[in-house]
């Protein structure tokens, strides 16, 4: 499925043609006057923690969330 | 020299008819070990307590995934009986595990493979290991197997191998990246629980009409420091379009038929942790610039 970041409006497919998972993180904000990079508020990472191995892995940050895209 | 008395023909020497066929010497001998046929002790070196546990997990890859063992067990009766588990793991490679109860006797061997879908050497990294205790407690009392769980050939116990999960060789992926919105940089992660050697990568970034010199730059850092950074030769400027090309083995190079191609050397070694990033970093950026969806190929294995 292809999906839009909400947060970065970054666009990416997940699964992957080989069917494993694909792991969606925010690239910084840049500031295009002074080339400076900040981390968005509503930064988005999808790789996982599992900080106990008894409990499933969740993705480190929702952020803005995702939206799934039709595809083409 | 004189004539040789009673000369035998080639081929030997015909008994005369009528004469008895003498009789010939069978040479044999018995093996010089023996075995013991009754009250021998079990073919196994593992005896299993009733407090004996097995400890089955898998950090997994792929989707679909599910992991069966079976294994042979010779109960106190000399009955062998055959038990059988399943683990789907989860395909995040975070870890999956069942812990299973054995009954009292000698294990005879086990056998792990996947079944239901496709796994690769690299993407799904199985473990038995007897245990005494539960979940909240486990207790590692011997391993019997670790490797990858790989579609047609199965982990197995014993003479199998215990590997680590950077041993050998792993997956290769082609891994299509984000494509970020104008004005972003192009970011891909290693995920968690994966390790990356990076073969090559290529992206595109259409500069806009603003006018500036662009000079767009590749760089591996592990989040924070940069470990390695290589820039295009020329800068990009207003309306121009350029792409990345990084791979190992090559020498800093320029190409331009339609649109320009800055090819970049790699590290020989890129091997990437959980968390480091391949990233762009384009000095003047302009809020319409627009990178494109990166292509990356590595070589992958389950980092735990």
């Amino acid at each position: 499925m292809k999906f839009e970041c909400q947060a970065c409006l970054g666009v990416y497919i997940s699964p992957q043609r080989d069917g494993q998972a694909y792991y969606h993180a925010c690239p910084p904000l840049t500031d295009h006057a002074s080339g400076v990079q900040t981390r968005r508020a509503d930064h988005r990472d999808e790789t996982v923690v599992q900080p106990d191995p008894l409990l499933p892995a969740r993705i480190k940050s929702e952020g803005a969330g995702r939206r799934a895209l039709l595809e083409a | 020299m004189g004539q040789p008395i009673n000369p035998v023909p080639p081929g030997g020497a015909l008994a005369p008819p009528g004469a008895p066929t003498p009789s010939a010497l069978i040479h044999t001998r018995a093996n010089e070990v023996l075995f013991a046929q009754d009250g021998v002790q079990p073919p196994s070196p593992l005896y299993i307590t009733r407090d004996d546990r097995l400890f089955i997990s898998a950090r997994n890859s792929v989707a679909g995934v599910t992991l069966l063992v079976r294994g042979r067990l010779m109960l106190a009766s000399g009955e062998v009986v055959i038990q059988q588990w399943a683990l789907v793991p989860t395909s995040d490679r975070a870890l999956s595990f069942i812990i299973v109860e054995m009954a009292e006797g000698y294990l005879l061997n086990l056998v792990a493979f996947p079944s239901v879908s496709t796994a690769r050497r690299g993407q799904c990294f199985t473990q038995l290991v007897l245990i005494r205790g539960g979940a909240t407690n486990v207790e590692a009392t011997a391993q019997l197997a670790a490797g990858y769980a790989v579609t047609g050939s199965a982990l197995i116990w014993p003479y199998g191998t215990n590997s680590n999960p950077t041993d050998g060789g792993g997956v290769m992926r082609a891994i299509l990246g984000t494509d970020p919105a104008a004005g972003a940089e192009v970011v891909e992660t290693v995920p968690t629980g994966a390790r990356w050697r990076l073969l090559a990568f290529v992206a595109q970034i259409i500069a806009s009409a603003a006018p500036a010199t662009r000079e767009p730059r590749l760089i591996i850092d592990d989040g924070v420091t940069s470990a390695f950074l290589a820039a295009v030769s020329n800068a990009l400027l207003a309306n121009g379009i350029v792409q990345l090309s990084a791979t190992l083995g090559v020498n800093p190079q320029q190409f331009t038929v339609s649109n320009v191609t800055d090819v970049l050397p790699l590290p020989e070694m890129p091997m990437l942790l959980p968390g480091w990033r391949i990233l762009t970093s384009t000095i003047n950026l302009q809020a319409g610039d627009n990178w494109g969806a990166p292509n990356l190929y590595v070589e992958e294995w389950i980092e735990p």
